[in-house]
């Protein structure tokens, strides 16, 4: 559907902006309160392919467009992350439970940092003149990103009802009237 | 397993990227990209301040940092003045001596706001929203509403540019000390938000507090500008050259407005 696909473009620009033009202002380790990346892997995590790969693409380029660091290629590091993420939450972390949401966004975060140190010593390597990301302590972002997980998980299970247990659903259903098995 | 769908999005996806990429189309849609967001980073960039400023804040420090910034405005008043009245007579006297010259390098001021920072422990480049379109090129040098010098745009786009600061390792600025006969030392970086004044003659007089300005030596970069204060001297006899660390007067972390030198008046 084009509308979400629009949605979720919109959303990604808010998070690239975010992560360009407000969290870039934020002093120490405060600086790691970025939302792209998270964006797109709670996207690999819970939607389709498709949406987070418009997520990846469009949060990382606007966030490297209004960033003056030119070392982490955002827009590819964001796409490698989530295609990661999406085949650990297809293959491995099946189930959609609190431990394996938090577990895939500290995960995500780690390839991040991994994939960030390999493609900025890459280019040091080749001689180019990097200016660095500025980031986070590693323990600070993945906190942040294990936060964000549980809460997206939180919201979900607020407003979707799509990780109760049947019987749950079942006296929900019966209370509220809405739910169908 | 990943469908056969999503393997064809993945694969094609990289492969426009990388196209775009290796043929330089990437710098247009930049260029178009930041034209069309630029009104949203300019509120956006407003608000990560005002938060990035309160976070610098704490609570018990509020009061004692109010009159540290009083007494910081106060000092770069203070060297403002100072470095304007050296610059004064010394252009008096050069004007006195050469009656007949006509300067053909006048600059004016474009102003700018910094709508992103990208600090590090040993860059420190921060960028602005204003590009060729509005006059900015490599080389010019960007100041404080004070008039201390901030950095050089090291990446002039259509609309935006990149400032590289003078704490930024790969930093170099031709500088003197104010009111000496210009001989030059030069301003390197050193991450921090610390830089050095390198090269310095040992017949040069480097005091504590002694105000450094730029040589106007280089083509975009005007003299004059003052950069920062010595604060510690390192001089050893055997050595040709003396360097001095300096604390730049630019207060980095507070960048907000800044103006960008254009050669040319108005």
């Amino acid at each position: 559907m084009w509308s979400r696909r629009l949605l979720v473009a919109g959303l990604a620009v808010l998070a690239g902006l975010w992560d360009a033009c407000v969290a870039s202002w934020f002093p120490g380790s405060w600086a790691g309160l970025q939302v792209g990346l998270l964006f797109t892997v709670m996207l690999a995590i819970f939607s389709s392919p498709e949406r987070w790969m418009i997520g990846a693409i469009v949060s990382g380029s606007v966030a490297s467009t209004f960033l003056s660091s030119n070392g982490g290629l955002m827009p590819l590091r964001f796409f490698a992350v989530g295609f990661v993420i999406s085949y650990l939450s297809q293959r491995l972390f099946t189930n959609r439970s609190l431990m394996s949401v938090v577990a895939l966004s500290g995960c995500a975060t780690l390839i991040d940092r991994s994939v960030l140190w390999f493609m900025e010593h890459v280019q040091i390597w080749s001689g180019r003149s990097l200016t660095f990301e500025s980031h986070a302590t590693l323990g600070f972002a993945v906190i942040w990103s294990c936060i964000v997980g549980a809460t997206v998980f939180f919201l979900f299970v607020l407003f979707s009802k799509r990780f109760l247990p049947l019987i749950t659903i079942g006296r929900a259903s019966k209370r509220m009237g809405r739910v169908r098995l | 397993m990943p469908r056969p769908r999503t393997i064809a999005y993945i694969g094609i996806a990289l492969i426009v990227i990388a196209l775009f990429a290796l043929a330089g189309f990437i710098r247009p849609v930049r260029d178009f990209g930041a034209r069309v967001l630029l009104p949203i980073t300019r509120v956006f960039s407003g608000f990560g301040s005002a938060v990035g400023s309160a976070l610098r804040i704490d609570r018990t420090t509020r009061e004692a940092n109010a009159r540290s910034e009083e007494l910081e405005a106060r000092l770069r008043a203070q060297v403002v003045d100072y470095v304007r009245l050296r610059a004064l007579e010394e252009e008096n006297r050069a004007l006195r001596a050469q009656a007949k010259f006509i300067s053909e390098h006048e600059f004016r001021t474009v102003g700018a706001r910094v709508i992103s920072r990208s600090v590090s422990s040993q860059t420190a480049v921060v960028e602005i929203d204003r590009g060729k379109n509005d006059g900015a090129d490599i080389g010019q040098a960007v100041i404080t509403e004070d008039g201390f010098i901030v950095g050089k745009i090291v990446r002039a786009g259509d609309r935006t540019s990149s400032v590289m600061l003078l704490s930024d390792t790969r930093s170099r600025l031709a500088a003197t000390v104010v009111g000496s006969d210009r001989v030059t030392g030069i301003v390197e970086g050193r991450g921090n938000a610390v830089a050095h004044f390198t090269l310095v003659p040992q017949e040069v007089t480097l005091e504590k507090d002694g105000v450094i300005v730029t040589a106007g030596t280089e083509e975009k970069v005007p003299g004059d500008l003052p950069i920062g204060l010595v604060i510690d001297v390192e001089r050893k006899p055997t050595d040709p050259f003396q360097n001095a660390v300096i604390e730049p007067l630019a207060p980095v972390d507070r960048l907000r407005l800044v103006s960008i030198i254009v050669p040319g008046g108005n």
